[in-house]
């Protein structure tokens, strides 16, 4: 099971053609003459597990003020980014804001500013960060970049290890 | 006692017109953590020295039965005062009356004042802290907000306007604001935007509060809006009084110049060891103008917003510059959209009030990658190579590091008419760094050893020698002299110094037509 963010709007992309039937909480969407069938599962909290096509997915709701009702989760549009073209092959991910103001990531998480390779890990799991603590070092534009926790917590999660090239935006440490 | 009554009706009046919208809305404004109107100008201004106009103006609205609900000073206080012995004029919405909502009334006083701004030369500070328009008056309201529009473009460039956004400031109203020099926002308490979370929830079916969507932080490091951020409306006040004391009143006048308080010929050894002897390290820039600026107070723009570049006002020998300075530990202290759009705005600022500038260089090039590129980095790069070559003022450049590329002529270099360029001996001028230049000059004999790794770092260290050092263009003469970095602060003195005369002019045009 992979963990992504729905950030695709149906509605709005041109030639979506959506029959719902709701009672059985499957849904079938024509995108670009591509067939889909969604199944949504049962929403907990944020979270829900969708599959695609009978690929699963575990979904995470971005700040819905009402929990889902007959509607189903995936149809609700929380953060408009770009259409999914073809969410099929690949885990839903949201695409990278533009133009590129570096992205810190929300609360307790760790993005690369900027693409270049991971240098050194300055931490490691379990270990309790504040905001000034340098997380690792990126090397990139031929510098060495220092990341830093921005965030108060234990590092629950390194995404990344040395000499691992990253792009801008990914995910690199989760802290708790 | 006919004459008696007269004063007493004016005493009456004076009250009644200073109460606003009464007591109980006072008290509601003080709940959300909110000063009133009146409260902010005596904040802001010295004590003692507003002069109040139109206190009794009021609307004439006679639709929806306003004609029972006028306000003496129709929601708005205007005049004029002083701050630190300076006039200046300001206008201070007043939300507990009607909203701060904008009418005719209202906006023939703020007219007012701008019109005394513009032809006494003194600078425009607007406190904002109303519900939009007046919808009662209708597209009165909407000429209303046009006639203050027109003004803040007029006036743009002929004295400072400074934008305080202490409540709630959405739709048409943020034009007025959008205009000015600076906008400075209240944590928590003020918010910007066209649309409301109501209206977009319908339109878009997207979810966000008016704090994200328009609030102070939000602006000051997601959209780039603001200027800076402040959590009470006492410290916006303060930090606008800071702001004013490095500017002139107007265009026509030179920053003003205060006792120096700090050793013009203060040479600190340690700024020697600020930037590393390796050049992929980082360090901060802000070590570097801490060490050299007047007491080390350096009033920043934007600190929060495109941080791989720093902008903001500090004194050399008691001389305002505004300085600009690429930030090595943000992105490696590259040029990108928003960092280009941020210095442009400051240096094109700092040429419209005579405040000389100082540039410090440490750019390893612009940042590559599609986003930028798509992203328009053409076009705002060159909002910053437009806005160094256009601007008259004295331009000082110090390189502590890195100038490669583009970015080396964007970033004030002599050709586009730095006055003085200096550069620390760690300064590295070239077209490229050594590893990309080699593999560009030398691609066939790297062919020819077979990707020989030995033979590709004797190249580089070559390249290294030859190039990555400031005596290539020294001996060229793009800079003028090769600093110690413990003399860059009476270097920096004497340039500014020789410079205070200095004129000169662009073609005459009507004006140009910079990259928008």
């Amino acid at each position: 099971m992979q963990t992504a963010s729905v950030t695709f709007l149906v509605e709005r992309h041109r030639t979506a053609q959506r029959k719902t039937e709701r009672r059985m909480g499957t849904h079938r969407f024509k995108i670009d003459g591509q067939d889909f069938e969604v199944v949504v599962g049962t929403r907990m909290g944020s979270r829900v597990d969708v599959s695609v096509n009978g690929k699963a997915y575990a979904v995470e709701i971005e700040a819905s003020a009402t929990p889902a009702a007959s509607a189903g989760a995936a149809t609700q549009a929380t953060s408009v980014t770009t259409p999914v073209a073809a969410p099929v092959a690949a885990p839903l991910v949201p695409a990278p804001v533009a133009p590129a103001e570096p992205i810190g990531g929300g609360a307790g998480e760790v993005r690369a500013p900027i693409s270049g390779v991971v240098l050194s890990l300055e931490v490691a799991v379990g270990d309790q960060v504040e905001p000034s603590s340098k997380v690792l070092v990126l090397e990139a534009m031929k510098m060495e970049n220092e990341i830093f926790a921005a965030a108060t917590g234990k590092i629950a999660m390194i995404h990344v290890e040395a000499q691992q090239e990253v792009r801008e935006g990914d995910l690199l440490v989760t802290i708790r | 006692m006919a004459v008696q009554d007269a004063l007493d009706e004016l005493r009456k009046r004076h009250s009644e017109a200073e109460l606003g919208g009464g007591e109980a809305r006072i008290k509601k404004q003080h709940d959300a953590g909110k000063l009133t109107a009146r409260e902010r100008i005596d904040k802001l201004l010295d004590p003692g020295t507003f002069v109040e106009l139109d206190k009794f103006k009021t609307h004439r609205c006679t639709d929806f039965g306003m004609e029972k609900k006028k306000t003496p000073g129709d929601g708005v206080i205007t005049g004029y005062g002083k701050i630190d012995g300076r006039h200046v004029v300001v206008f201070s919405q007043d939300f507990t009356v009607l909203g701060g909502s904008l009418g005719e009334a209202f906006a023939q006083k703020v007219c007012k004042v701008m019109d005394f701004a513009v032809k006494q030369g003194y600078p425009v500070i607007g406190l904002n802290d109303s519900g939009g328009a007046r919808i009662q008056e209708g597209v009165v309201s909407l000429a209303g907000y046009a006639d203050i529009f027109l003004r803040n473009a007029l006036a743009s460039g002929v004295v400072p306007q400074i934008s305080a956004i202490m409540g709630p400031c959405a739709g048409g109203a943020v034009y007025s604001p959008a205009m000015t020099d600076f906008i400075f926002m209240v944590e928590k308490s003020s918010y910007m935007f066209i649309t409301g979370p109501d209206v977009i929830k319908t339109v878009t079916r997207e979810e966000v509060t008016m704090e994200t969507l328009g609030g102070a932080i939000t602006h000051n490091t997601r959209s780039g809006v603001a200027d800076l951020h402040t959590p009470s409306d006492e410290e916006c006040l303060a930090r606008i009084r800071d702001l004013l004391s490095y500017l002139p009143a107007n265009n026509t006048e030179d920053p003003p110049l205060v006792a120096p308080t700090d050793d013009p010929e203060r040479r600190d050894a340690a700024l020697n060891d600020v930037v590393p002897h390796n050049p992929n390290k980082p360090y901060n820039m802000l070590d570097i103008i801490g060490g050299v600026v007047d007491d080390g107070r350096f009033f920043q723009i934007q600190p929060d917003y495109a941080k791989n570049i720093l902008t903001g006002f500090a004194r050399l020998g008691g001389r305002s510059v505004g300085i600009v300075a690429n930030q090595p530990n943000v992105l490696a202290g590259a040029l990108d959209i928003n960092s280009s759009i941020k210095a442009a705005r400051f240096v094109r600022f700092c040429d419209c009030f005579n405040v000389p500038i100082v540039t410090l260089v440490d750019v390893p090039g612009f940042l590559p990658g599609t986003a930028q590129e798509y992203g328009g980095i053409i076009k705002h790069g060159a909002k910053l190579l437009y806005a160094y070559c256009e601007a008259t003022v004295p331009k000082i450049t110090v390189i502590t590091r890195k100038a490669y590329g583009g970015a080396y002529d964007v970033m004030s270099s002599k050709h586009i008419r730095g006055d003085i360029n200096l550069a620390y001996p760690s300064a590295e001028i070239a077209v490229m760094g050594p590893d990309g230049a080699v593999s560009i000059v030398f691609r066939k004999e790297l062919k020819d050893t077979g990707g020989d790794p030995d033979k590709r770092a004797e190249l580089v260290a070559d390249y290294r020698k030859t190039f990555a050092n400031p005596y290539k263009a020294a001996e060229l003469g793009y800079i003028d002299n090769v600093i110690l970095p413990e003399d860059t602060r009476p270097e920096l003195i004497n340039a500014l110094d020789m410079l205070k005369t200095k004129r000169d002019t662009n073609p005459p045009k009507k004006h140009g037509n910079i990259p928008l």
